[in-house]
């Protein structure tokens, strides 16, 4: 036995030095590691694995890592696609999955807390006994643990819904080298709340041993539908326009169009045919060769290999496939509010073609199929990944359009749309080329600097790992600053997961000069309904500005948003309830960061509360509303009024705000085009009665009793007491 | 050997939340796709012989991989190739000869007699075949080395209708394409309550078990290579188990079980003690 086999069991008894462990140790998922294996090589080892089974046991074993100096990689399932999980040489690897236990569930909370190691569709089918769901949904949810979805901001394909899993993460407790740390609404009172940080770390700062989850009930009703559009232009504008009109599809995703011909998704007989004979010999082709690279034929090795080595011609045939394009879309819920949601949505799909139910259906019974189609790529001498981005809407085109184009001068590429938000959207490309380590470096390098030129995010919910760490810290700059510092506090030894995540830094820069614009409001960004504001204005100064362009904010602060920010904690927001998407902060030695360039991006963790923390915020990126869009305002009597709007939200309503103005009352705020017939429901129903939007709004923001009410709403769905459209 | 090891070792594990062992021992190498790995590894010289047919024995043949996987690959007959590629054939005994004359033959695989006490029950005669090594199953790893293993048991069988509670015992059987019954099958209705069958065919009335995997570790290649991981899925099978004792009419499968603290009723037991005079 080792000396540090030794060392280890005596904080972890079950420890291994054996190959065997070693080997599956030393790769995740990571497809250059996949294509490296399929050349032949063997991954890099790490010198011992050990299976902890108890939360003392992480504890015991990090602080001793830190001590001694010893490098530590934390390990769920390996289903991460960048590296990021990967046993190095002179490392120990602790393999989580022997803590795969549900601790328990609070059925009044509707909260299950579950050990990082348990895999997602454990978790799914403990919960299904109990009729309950996390709707947390990746497609590699047969091979993914609960800690990694935490680590690296993972997000599921009913996220518009439900949020990524960091919306359903209402606590976590974490050991880190320097000691154990509860977050969110564990957070010791006077403490910063580190959860934000310790979501997408990645295993650099600390390892998860336990994480409190939002679950909800079964849905009553379920609407899938396909609809097929004549372009991509016309889709975005549909998704946008249901995702601005506060509807709130469960499901949003949208084909390209080599996607949508692949799939034989539109089923389109009645399009015009292609105009010429080459066009159609062309379209043949194309849709040969891309059906060979995603394996949905009987693969012949030729075939695959034409596709693979001549990427720019297949991409030159995908555009002339033209065609439809096919958008799933979906909601679920509660049955009338979800009739709401679809008879308010119909309309803004009207540039579509509805292909009925059964094109939804068919999506649903084989989402976590695509996983399937990877193997027979590298199987045939290629390498086939994936890259998610994400941006803003007006920047959508733009980042599709560059990331496509560097992506298609080495390899054969494919997107689909995905993940839709109020202010954007995230676009994951799937691409396939000739299996060379040279190639597939190459790829990145381009896709990776073309994104970033581009203004979108370098990963939305697959993390950074090895792959993207030097493009995520030059996305993040200096705002980097806000996480080595807590890190110097956490992992004083640089012993969690070396070389992953932010060990690669970009230089210091002083960053962005001070905004020049003058006046409480700087920028409005109409498409994106975001607005760039003074922090320290006052909220009526920003809402007259906004208003004189038909616009006000999504959440009222009650005092200066520099102030009301600072006072709230992160978790006390929902995925609806975005309070803030951009910041522009200055440290005390001038240098500035700014932080914000997509909704919900996964380069690391959130930084933008602790920036907030260290420097002075001298821009907020905001959301907006319409002022022209549909309001309605409710007050709803119950004994229990927490548990009312608890039930509601449970059942798929999201309200703009909902407070209890006073005991024994529910104000709920609905905004968008479903909010009447969703009032009309919830009057026959609850006997809600309507306020008068224009009355004085009730300032809910006395954060002490705020925080009280919140705590007993964080059972299913934790709460704003922001007043949004002031009801 | 199967192209197929370079397909499990490319695929993104999605068979891996099926598989007793990799669930149960939280060991990464007992992934099928890591199994796999492993193998394809040896193939092209990069790990030792040895380290691959280690990690094939990782298996329990329980399927559970194969029946998930969109392409159906045969993981463990592929594992098993592995196995007889990577490491040597067992020796096994001969098979011993029938005692008795009756046509229905009880299979004795775990040192007692049973055979009078079914006899009993059945009121007609039972004969006996003895063994101490399940019909010599080891050598199923190894078809070509099988074969005439297998021919030797037709020929002492023919005629007649092995009895049987073991699925080390009939596997072989059916490899060797005699006739077989199961023992609890002649008993039945012997109990009510829940029934463990081998290979994840559970058979639990009313019980919402049927997503968990059922296998307890105790078949394959694993609980002789690998004790501590196979006690691992014993204990994870026991835990999923109702608190009502289960019948288990394999003897493995029971040990195993019982061994991780379930309750487990074993047919011979019940034939025994419902004919104590027969128990001589």
């Amino acid at each position: 036995m080792s000396k540090l086999l030794d060392a280890v069991r005596r904080h972890v008894p079950l420890a291994s030095e054996d190959p065997l462990d070693l080997l599956a140790a030393g790769r995740d998922l990571w497809p250059r590691d996949t294509l490296a294996l399929a050349l032949g090589q063997t991954p890099p080892m790490p010198e011992l694995v050990c299976w902890p089974e108890r939360h003392d046991q992480v504890q015991a074993l990090l602080t001793w890592a830190g001590d001694a100096g010893v490098p530590v990689v934390p390990y769920g399932a390996g289903s991460g696609v960048c590296g990021g999980a990967v046993g190095r040489p002179g490392s120990v690897v602790v393999d989580l999955k022997r803590m795969r236990q549900v601790i328990g569930i609070d059925r009044e909370a509707n909260v299950v807390s579950a050990e990082p190691g348990l895999l997602g569709q454990h978790l799914e089918d403990w919960l299904a006994l109990q009729g309950l769901a996390t709707r947390h949904s990746p497609s590699s949810i047969w091979c993914s643990t609960v800690g990694g979805w935490a680590a690296a901001r993972s997000a599921g394909q009913f996220s518009s819904l439900y949020g990524k899993f960091e919306d359903m993460v209402l606590g976590m407790r974490v050991a880190t080298p320097t000691g154990t740390h509860h977050t969110g609404m564990h957070t010791p009172r006077g403490h910063e709340d580190l959860g934000p940080l310790f979501m997408g770390s990645e295993g650099t700062l600390g390892i998860i041993t336990q994480a409190d989850i939002r679950v909800v009930p079964k849905a009553d009703q379920r609407w899938l539908r396909g609809y097929a559009f004549r372009n991509l232009e016309t889709a975005w504008a549909a998704m946008q326009a249901v995702m601005q009109a506060e509807l709130h599809p469960a499901v949003m995703r949208l084909y390209c169009p080599v996607d949508t011909v692949v799939g034989g998704r539109t089923g389109d007989k009645s399009a015009p045919a292609q105009p010429r004979l080459v066009s159609r010999l062309l379209s043949r082709l194309g849709n040969r060769a891309f059906s060979a690279l995603e394996g949905l034929d009987a693969v012949r090795h030729r075939e695959l290999s034409t596709a693979l080595l001549t990427p720019r011609l297949l991409n030159r045939v995908a555009d002339r496939l033209g065609g439809d394009v096919m958008l799933i879309i979906g909601w679920e819920g509660m049955p009338q509010l979800v009739a709401a949601q679809v008879a308010a949505a119909l309309p803004l799909l009207d540039a579509g073609r509805d292909l009925g139910a059964e094109a939804g259906e068919h999506w649903y019974r084989h989402r976590h199929a695509v996983s399937y189609k990877l193997a027979p790529i590298f199987e045939r001498g290629g390498f086939a990944d994936t890259m998610e981005v994400a941006t803003t809407w007006s920047r959508l085109p733009g980042l599709y359009r560059a990331v496509r184009e560097a992506l298609g001068r080495h390899t054969a590429v494919m997107a689909h749309f995905s993940h839709a938000y109020p202010e954007g959207c995230s676009i994951y490309f799937s691409f396939a080329g000739a299996g060379t380590l040279d190639r597939y470096d190459a790829t990145w390098v381009d896709a990776l600097e073309s994104a970033r030129r581009a203004g979108g995010t370098v990963t939305h919910h697959h993390g950074v790992g090895q792959l993207k760490a030097k493009a995520a810290a030059r996305e993040l700059g200096n705002a980097l600053r806000v996480y080595h510092t807590r890190k110097a506090t956490l992992d004083p030894g640089g012993v969690m997961n070396p070389g992953r995540l932010f060990d690669s830094l970009p230089p210091t820069t002083q960053g962005p000069p001070p905004p020049r614009a003058q006046g409480p409001v700087h920028t409005v960004h109409h498409q994106d309904l975001l607005a760039e504001v003074d922090p320290w204005a006052t909220p009526e100064s920003i809402e007259q500005a906004l208003a004189e362009r038909g616009l006000a904010l999504r959440m009222t602060p009650d005092r200066p948003l520099g102030d009301w920010l600072a006072a709230y904690r992160p978790e006390a927001f929902d995925r609806h309830e975005v309070p803030f998407f951009g910041i522009q902060a200055r440290y005390p030695d001038g240098r500035a960061a700014r932080l914000g360039v997509a909704p919900r991006s996964a380069a690391g963790p959130d930084l933008r509360w602790g920036l907030l923390r260290d420097a002075r915020a001298e821009m907020i990126e905001v959301p907006l509303v319409r002022l022209d869009q549909p309001r309605v305002c409710l007050t709803l009597g119950s004994e229990d009024p927490w548990e009312l709007g608890r039930a509601l939200l449970r059942a798929g309503l999201r309200p703009s705000s909902i407070q209890c103005p006073e005991p024994g009352q529910l104000q709920l705020s609905l905004c968008g085009d479903a909010a009447s017939a969703q009032a009309e429901h919830l009057i026959l129903e609850h006997g809600a009665q309507r306020v008068d939007p224009s009355s004085p709004a009730p300032r809910a923001p006395d954060l002490g009793a705020a925080a009280a009410g919140r705590a007993r709403a964080t059972a299913h769905h934790r709460l704003s007491t922001g007043d949004g459209e002031g009801c | 050997m199967s192209a197929s090891y370079e397909s499990c070792s490319f695929c993104p594990q999605l068979c891996r939340h099926l598989c007793p062992v990799a669930v149960a021992s939280g060991h990464e190498a007992a992934t099928p796709a890591k199994m796999m790995a492993a193998v394809l590894l040896a193939q092209r010289g990069l790990i030792p012989p040895r380290d691959a047919a280690r990690a094939a024995a990782l298996c329990t043949n329980c399927g559970a991989c194969q029946r998930h996987c969109k392409y159906g690959i045969q993981v463990p007959a592929l594992l098993a190739e592995a196995r007889a590629h990577f490491s040597s054939p067992a020796s096994v005994a001969a098979i011993a000869p029938i005692q008795g004359a009756g046509e229905l033959v009880a299979v004795q695989c775990d040192g007692r007699s049973w055979a009078p006490a079914l006899a009993a029950a059945l009121g007609q005669p039972v004969s006996v075949l003895p063994t101490e090594d399940h019909l010599g199953d080891a050598l199923l790893e190894h078809r070509s080395r099988a074969a005439p293993h297998l021919a030797q048991l037709q020929a002492v069988l023919s005629g007649r209708k092995a009895v049987s509670c073991c699925s080390r015992c009939i596997q072989v059987l059916e490899a060797a394409r005699v006739p077989w019954v199961r023992l609890d099958a002649l008993l039945a209705p012997s109990w009510d309550g829940p029934v463990f069958l081998c290979h994840g065919e559970l058979d639990f009335p009313g019980h919402p078990l049927d997503r968990a995997p059922t296998c307890c570790g105790a078949h394959g290649p694993l609980a002789s290579q690998h004790p501590e991981l196979a006690a691992d899925v014993a204990r994870a099978a026991a835990a999923q188990l109702p608190p009502s004792p289960v019948a288990a009419p394999d003897a493995a499968c029971r040990n195993a079980l019982r061994a991780a603290g379930a309750q487990v009723l074993d047919p011979i037991d019940l034939l025994l003690d419902t004919q104590p005079h027969a128990t001589t």
